[in-house]
């Protein structure tokens, strides 16, 4: 029997050989390896981007986390959860502010309602509104809306004092309402 | 065609004498002190003849050999053997001396012989003793072939002269007594002989005798006187060639020279000492059988006790070249089959790399699919209360900072206008009886932990009052 050992090439036919699988190995390499490399760099970045997914749901579902959250939302979260329309809303902060002019006793001038910007979890309701008042009413005016369960806020506010006198200012203010969807 | 000193020669070593009369067979074992013959087979070539082909050693009980190397010995008849001094030491330069000679030394051309050479020390300074062995590569083919087609591996083809040859100067064969002198070597075959004369083992004389046992031991006396007379015809010319050699001893190898008759015969008739020659493998002619009366195992059997002292190799070169290119095809599909493992291999890995990952993959996403609902559900809430938090984050700042601002305010000064942004920045417009009064409303100012990046940005001194603007941020923070 001839030995194994035999069928294994040498010298100068080794070289040949050993020149031809490099050369082979190079080519697929090139060719081969490419889409090889280029598939798993693909399921890598997809194993990664959802592994990144999963991890922030754990986080999210995490129960002392998830607990407080809950619980939270269900002490503030709930108010200013929409309850009608947008017009229905609207009408309701417009209610809230005439009323609040009513208590304070001062005189709407002007109110002009904007429509109503939504976003992902919530809708913005804005309203301008003119006043002429002395500056103890504006100050209840301010106080009220600051405090009112609505949640309204005061964005812009503008000052001027009457050239009548000093105790009459004419205000300005952008008041803004939140709702969650 | 030079015995390749690479060729493999195992412990078990197989050696055929397929001659013209009887086809021979020893298969040897050996160890590290000793040989045994372990298999040994004696035909007629006209009986094995007729079964050459692939069942050939099945046919002849021997089908566990198929696919075993084989040393072939041609018989002495079938090659030319020529002795002679060449005029140096150089092997290569010895080697192309031989090629030159080879023309002068046989009547065929060169295409039709195959040769081959064994080379001794010569008696002479300077000289080397060449012993050149030609063979027709028609014959030597035809028993290659025939051997080759019953399924065995060729290693190399000889002759049963460098066979014996090998064993005697490798020690495996010895002779029973040592003489002073030359020693003519009687290998008597059935229908032939092989006569040598050594002198300290460099071969003087060779010569084939168509003498064999049969003649020799007939009971006619005319021809066994005829068989010893040509003996002694080839003594006298060796003795005629070489006068200044006294031929002191004939050995005879092989179960003759156990044979007493035979040996008186030949004592009487040459007048020479006969010695006989041990390491001849009696158990060789035993396994053989009845069917090895009178023929003669020591070529072969010495082929095969040392086939690394063996330097005759026959084998025609297009033969060789067959068998270097049958083993390149063989290299070359074991590198392609070892390089396919590989790439067989490595692509396992990848797929099975590739399939871990894609169920994992879907494992990640099986797990997204039951908890997305929830958590976004759970985000949701979280941001409804962060907004509803910043939210009333914002509680009170333009009351607290309209408060603060009147309150800071000296009575003296009076403001014309005040301006809250949505980025919580307060600008201030207004009336004080002195720049002081001004300086001292933004000194306090930014004394407040309501009011941030105070700056007067505009004073305008008139004859009665001074004018103001002050702008500054608003602290979102809930206080």
């Amino acid at each position: 029997m001839i030995a194994m050992k035999s069928l294994f090439p040498k010298g100068r036919d080794a070289w040949i050989i050993v020149a031809g699988i490099v050369l082979v190995a190079l080519l697929i390499s090139g060719i081969a390896m490419g889409p090889i490399r280029n598939k798993f760099r693909d399921l890598e970045s997809r194993i990664s981007s959802q592994e990144k997914e999963l991890a922030r749901n754990l986080r999210i579902l995490a129960p002392a986390a998830r607990k407080v959250v809950e619980s939270e939302y269900l002490r503030n979260g709930l108010r200013i959860q929409k309850k009608g329309s947008s017009d229905e809303e609207n009408s309701l902060m417009l209610a809230e502010l005439d009323q609040l002019a009513g208590q304070n006793k001062l005189t709407l001038l002007a109110t002009k309602p904007q429509k109503a910007k939504p976003d992902r979890d919530f809708e913005t309701y804005v309203v301008e509104v003119e006043v002429e008042t002395d500056m103890p009413a504006l100050m209840g005016f301010v106080y009220g809306i600051e405090t009112s369960s609505q949640l309204l806020r005061i964005d812009r506010l503008t000052i001027d004092s009457k050239e009548g006198g000093a105790a009459f200012v004419k205000g300005v203010l952008t008041i803004s309402k939140i709702v969650t969807l | 065609m030079k015995i390749d000193s690479k060729i493999p020669f195992g412990k078990t070593v197989l050696a055929i004498e397929p001659g013209n009369e009887w086809f021979k067979l020893v298969e040897i074992t050996r160890n590290r002190e000793d040989v045994k013959v372990t298999r040994s087979l004696v035909k007629r070539a006209a009986e094995v003849e007729p079964l050459a082909g692939p069942n050939f050693l099945k046919s002849i009980g021997l089908g566990d050999l198929a696919g075993e190397s084989v040393v072939i010995c041609l018989p002495r008849q079938a090659v030319n053997v020529r002795l002679f001094d060449l005029p140096s030491g150089d092997p290569q330069e010895i080697a192309d001396m031989v090629d030159l000679q080879i023309t002068r030394q046989t009547p065929y051309s060169r295409d039709e012989i195959v040769f081959d050479y064994r080379v001794f020390r010569s008696d002479k300074e300077g000289y080397t003793r060449v012993m050149l062995v030609i063979a027709q590569t028609g014959v030597v083919r035809q028993k290659y072939r025939f051997l080759e087609d019953a399924g065995l591996t060729v290693s190399l083809v000889t002759t049963t002269t460098d066979g014996w040859l090998a064993a005697l100067l490798a020690g495996k064969l010895a002779f029973t007594k040592r003489t002073v002198g030359a020693t003519a070597i009687l290998d008597v075959d059935a229908t032939s002989s092989d006569l040598v004369i050594l002198n300290q083992g460099v071969p003087l004389f060779s010569r084939s005798l168509s003498v064999g046992d049969d003649q020799l031991m007939a009971k006619d006396e005319r021809l066994r006187d005829k068989a010893v007379q040509e003996i002694s015809m080839a003594l006298e010319t060796f003795r005629n060639e070489t006068p200044s050699v006294v031929i002191a001893a004939l050995a005879l190898p092989g179960r003759v020279g156990e044979n007493k008759a035979f040996i008186g015969l030949l004592e009487t008739a040459l007048g020479l000492e006969i010695v006989s020659v041990t390491g001849g493998g009696a158990a060789a002619y035993e396994m053989a059988g009845a069917d090895a009366s009178g023929v003669v195992l020591t070529g072969v059997m010495g082929a095969a006790m040392a086939p690394e002292m063996l330097q005759i190799n026959l084998t025609p070169d297009s033969v060789q070249l067959r068998k270097s290119v049958m083993v390149k095809a063989r290299q070359l599909t074991l590198m392609a089959m070892l390089t396919m493992a590989v790439v067989g291999l490595l692509s396992l890995v990848v797929m099975s790399r590739i399939n871990r990952q894609k169920v994992y993959l879907d494992e990640l996403n099986t797990r997204i699919e039951q908890t997305t609902a929830d958590a976004d559900r759970i985000d949701a809430m979280r941001r409804k209360v962060v907004l509803v938090s910043e939210r009333m984050s914002l509680n009170m700042i333009p009351a607290r900072a309209l408060v603060e601002l009147f309150g800071l305010a000296p009575d003296s000064m009076a403001f014309t206008s005040v301006q809250i942004s949505p980025a919580s920045q307060l600008v201030c417009r207004g009336t004080a009886e002195t720049v002081a009064d001004t300086v001292r409303l933004v000194n306090a100012m930014e004394a407040s932990p309501l009011f941030q990046n105070v700056k007067s940005t505009r004073t305008v001194s008139g004859k009665d009052r001074t004018e103001f603007e002050i702008a500054c941020d608003l602290e979102r923070k809930r206080l």
